[in-house]
């Protein structure tokens, strides 16, 4: 008997000894930090923003009792957002450790600020190494650089609809696949494309509307404005438009959301959005079209001249939203060159975005990623020393473009005014 | 010293087990177990044999049965033909006071029955001509043999002495109270039939043979206990079922040295191959239709005298998964069924470690809003949450029990208590989180969804372990839990076929596993219990699927 339940006891024990629980916490004993902000703090400290929820309301159990006060629109108190300035990551977690009763946690966070300052003094890769190397943030957390300082950003950062922070911020990202208007980036690309000798990362760009609601529009895309900046009154504070385009950990140059679309589209990651042009036989009314890639583009890349030449082609398809003019674009000759006309618009934004990343000398349209297959080992690749070369590259683009649906009406007829029938 | 370094190097090296056990070979040599068959009865102590003298028999029958400190064993002397000695024995609770009176006592009593025969012959064979001639009883056999004598009377059958031979006509006259058949308890289902075993095990045979209506079907009874002999059947259809796996039930039901077995589930638990291995190894039901359906499979099935259960072996894991409804579903809902109780079961083997190793290690595998609902509502719990959990499945127990003890309509009432403590009270008094009591409660409706009692018993047991071992070392926990169950579960035989058979070792199984195939796709028997016929049907079974349009039969 002994000889069998000794062994056994042995076994036990030492699971218990070896794995027990000194690291079990009870959900109750952390604070979750939901969004963080990085600053530069005074005298060269960082400036580490976090914003946890309170847990003040308890959810669910008593429905619209109390104090909550039921109804929408009540006040937002339920966030605490706390600033410190500190030399590191860690010593800002401890530093607000001391303060804060409960231990904070980084395994739900979902937003990581940047500001505008940190990321052109290319100082982010100083502030990443040990946002990477914890094991408690994960890597699928949104990345944002924002214009201004990031204190205040997530300050903003509030729920419009609902009381539920994590899922306004969740939804507010994916945002990103139906508009095209920001590159959905994440830490784990952000921090893989840092690295990479051939492409750069991109980041989205978040910003704090001004609220005036009168500048005037630019263009007729409705994309032609960066973060900040778009002319809208209420709402949330807090907008993503446009990207940060990066050389290394330095932020150099900004996209506007009608280039980050063609930033995606050249990617293949444009999943869909609305574009307006011109209608082309009355140019003061406009065509909204639906679109989504028809294909992942096709690259050809020839790297045996001095610099690279690059092909690119985009297969697009879209739905028409509205034919304010009347026409019968929805079919024959008419549809014929609206295709067309669509598609050289296309074409000339891409040809711009790619010129203006090119003379930045980053290439932030991944299509090192293809070229890379041409060399048989890495250090062939590293040799050819793309992100150089790129500066010098030819590219050449192509767009198609298809209407495959016309909505729900498949022809168009003029209104008839009295003022026309006589 | 050294001997902590033996065990623990006993503990990790392997060591091939010494002991024999039976085993389910594919074409076993049958002489082995043959032996086994001459198995050593319980030898009692009556052993002597009938005298001639009827005052002798008297004396001892007396003295067996206690007589006169016995007094519901009657005994009733009288004189055949006015002259020569008799007697007949019986209990009176067990033996049929009407059979006596009007078919034994009456005939015998009636000078003129046996007036001719004593004429003619001086006394011969007086029992012979008595069977043969006077009395109107269906069944009876001559006894030489005390015990066997004694052995019927206990039975309830009635003996008759008659002086001057050295035997004793045993007369059947049973006749004690017995329960009608009824609905099954545990076994209801919607369709099919809705009898169920009762107490009689002439009663359940009766069912039984109903069903299945073949000369192959053999009953064979067995006595169990020493004290007092129940007796047990052994059902199996000949030609069909492997004659290795009755001979060792046989055995083993031989060779159990006890005074009393209470039922079936005494005797199970006798003759499980791993007693100690929570899995059950025997598969009851209350239900004459499923045991039909289990013995033309090719399994064994025994019953008790006395319990309303019949159980088969061997049987596997999946068999414990599967509700007699299942038969008359069709099988696209069977299915549906099965892989509804097999997630009831790990629902209730899993569900409250899951729980505990998610919020206790790994809060980063919750979905940030559940995560928020589970510490807003633990915020002012003023326990940790290992209490919380173990206090309530406590609870949950505790309802359970309570509901199988107290009476019907008290049951009611005590689920109301129970809804509105657990539910309500303990809630707003806050001392468990209501996703907790989610957890104990969905954890505890799959319980029921597991249609085997036992196996139901020993996950809900097991669950135990799980949150333990969750309480501890999360998911790395759980996972040595899942490991070790594993590894223990699939050595378990039953009868010489590893239960988790079909699947784990892999055999060719007969469609009827988890997912089922239509009824007529199920041709073979289970390949585990290598059964001597292997098809149950046809090929095709839907013969008239062949003929186009009535050109043949």
């Amino acid at each position: 008997m002994l000889r069998k339940w000794v062994p056994i006891i042995i076994y036990i024990l030492s699971t218990m000894i070896l794995a027990s629980c000194y690291d079990s916490r009870e959900v109750d004993e952390y604070a979750y930090v939901f969004a963080m902000g990085i600053d530069k703090g005074e005298d060269k400290t960082w400036r580490l923003t976090l914003q946890f929820p309170t847990m003040e309301k308890s959810a669910g159990a008593d429905g619209g009792g109390g104090s909550s006060g039921g109804g929408g629109g009540g006040q937002q108190d339920e966030y605490e957002v706390v600033s410190v300035d500190a030399p590191s990551f860690f010593a800002a977690v401890q530093m607000l450790n001391t303060s804060i009763p409960r231990k904070l946690n980084f395994f739900h966070t979902k937003m990581i600020a940047i500001s505008e300052e940190v990321a052109k003094a290319g100082e982010i890769g100083e502030m990443i190494a040990p946002i990477v190397r914890n094991r408690q943030i994960r890597r699928i957390a949104h990345i944002v650089v924002c214009k201004g300082s990031a204190e205040e950003f997530i300050k903003e950062n509030k729920p419009v609809i609902g009381k539920n922070l994590s899922k306004t911020m969740e939804l507010a990202f994916n945002e990103s696949e139906d508009t095209g208007f920001f590159p959905h980036s994440i830490l784990y690309d952000f921090y893989a494309d840092m690295k990479s000798y051939g492409y750069q990362p991109v980041v989205m760009l978040g910003g704090l509307n001004k609220q005036v609601g009168k500048e005037v529009s630019k263009d007729r895309s409705g994309g032609n404005y960066t973060a900040g900046q778009l002319p809208r009154k209420g709402g949330r504070k807090i907008e993503f438009f446009g990207s940060a385009v990066f050389d290394g950990d330095k932020m150099i140059a900004e996209l506007t959301g009608d280039e980050t679309r063609m930033m995606l589209m050249a990617r293949g990651e444009f999943e869909r959005g609305f574009f307006t042009i011109p209608d082309p036989k009355s140019l003061e009314l406009i065509i909204p079209i639906d679109v989504h890639l028809a294909k992942k583009p096709e690259l050809k890349i020839n790297i045996q001249g001095e610099s690279p030449e690059i092909d690119l082609t985009i297969k697009l398809e879209g739905d028409i939203l509205a034919i304010q003019s009347r026409l019968e674009y929805e079919k024959g000759k008419f549809k014929k060159e609206l295709e067309n006309v669509f598609a050289q618009h296309i074409k000339e934004e891409l040809d711009r975005t790619i010129q203006k990343c090119r003379n930045l000398g980053v290439d932030v349209f991944k299509f090192s990623d293809t070229a890379i297959w041409q060399f048989p080992t890495i250090q062939d690749w590293e040799d050819y020393a793309w992100d150089k070369r790129f500066k010098n590259a030819k590219i050449n683009t192509k767009v198609e473009f298809r209407i495959r649906r016309t909505g729900r009406q498949f022809r168009s007829s003029p209104i008839i005014t009295s003022e026309e029938n006589e | 010293m050294a001997g902590i370094f033996k065990n623990l190097n006993s503990f990790f090296t392997y060591k091939a087990n010494q002991r024999e056990e039976f085993e389910l070979l594919e074409g076993a040599d049958e002489k082995a177990s043959q032996e086994n068959n001459s198995a050593t009865h319980v030898e009692s102590a009556i052993e002597e044999r009938l005298s001639k003298d009827i005052g002798v028999n008297l004396a001892k029958i007396k003295q067996q049965l206690n007589v006169p400190k016995n007094q519901d064993i009657l005994i009733r002397e009288f004189k055949l033909e006015e002259k020569i000695g008799a007697f007949i024995v019986f209990i009176e609770e067990m033996a049929d006071g009407t059979t006596i009176n009007d078919f034994i006592l009456r005939p015998l009593l009636m000078p003129e029955h046996t007036a001719e025969y004593l004429k003619r012959h001086k006394k011969g064979e007086l029992i012979d001509y008595i069977w043969n001639n006077v009395l109107a009883i269906n069944q009876a056999k001559k006894e030489k043999e005390f015990r066997n004598i004694i052995k019927k009377v206990l039975d309830g059958g009635t003996a008759l002495f008659i002086d001057g031979y050295e035997e004793c006509l045993l007369i059947e006259s049973q006749g004690y109270e017995k329960r009608g058949i009824e609905a099954p308890k545990t076994e209801n289902v919607i369709r099919g039939p809705h009898e169920g075993f009762n107490e009689n095990l002439r009663t359940n045979i009766s069912l039984i043979r109903k069903i299945v209506r073949n000369e192959d079907l053999i009953v064979e009874f067995l006595p169990i206990g020493k004290k007092s002999q129940i007796s047990c059947a052994v059902l199996y259809m000949e030609k069909v079922t492997n004659p290795n796996i009755v001979k060792e039930v046989k055995r083993r039901i031989q060779n159990i040295d006890i005074d009393l077995v209470m039922g079936a589930g005494v005797l199970e638990e006798m003759i499980a191959d791993q007693p100690y291995r929570m899995l059950p190894q025997i598969l009851t039901t209350e239900r004459p239709d499923r045991a039909a359906i289990l013995l033309i499979v090719g399994k064994v099935i025994f019953m008790v005298e006395g319990t309303p259960f019949a159980s088969a072996v061997p049987i596997n894991f999946w068999e414990c998964l599967r509700s007699p409804e299942d038969y008359f579903l069709k099988w696209h809902a069977a299915t549906f069924l099965r892989i509804l109780r097999l997630f009831a079961l790990l629902i209730t083997l899993l569900l409250p470690g899951l729980y505990l190793a998610l919020t206790l290690f790994h809060q980063e595998m919750i979905p940030t809003d559940l995560l928020a609902a589970i510490a807003f509502s633990r915020e002012n719990i003023p326990f940790p949450a290992v209490l919380e959990l173990v206090m309530m499945e406590l609870a949950f127990e505790f309802i359970r029990e309570d509901g199988l003890r107290v009476p019907g309509i008290l049951g009611q009432t005590l689920g109301i208590i129970g809804a509105l403590i657990l539910g309500q009270a303990a809630v707003s008094a806050q001392i468990v989180s209501p996703i907790l009591i989610i957890v104990v409660a969905v954890g505890g409706i799959a319980s029921f969804a597991i249609p085997s009692y036992e196996l139901s018993f020993s996950i809900r047991l097991l669950r135990f372990g799980f949150i333990f071992l969750a309480a501890i070392a999360g998911f790395y926990g759980i996972s040595a839990g899942i490991i070790l169950l594993g590894v223990m579960s699939v050595s378990i035989k039953s009868f010489g076929v590893p239960i988790f058979s079909p699947i784990a070792p892999k055999t060719r199984a007969n469609q009827d596993v988890i997912a089922s195939l239509p009824v007529f796709m199920q041709k073979g028997r289970p390949d585990a219990l290598n059964p001597l016929d292997r098809k149950k049907g046809g090929n095709p079974i839907r013969r008239w699927m062949q003929y186009k349009g009535g050109n043949k039969p």
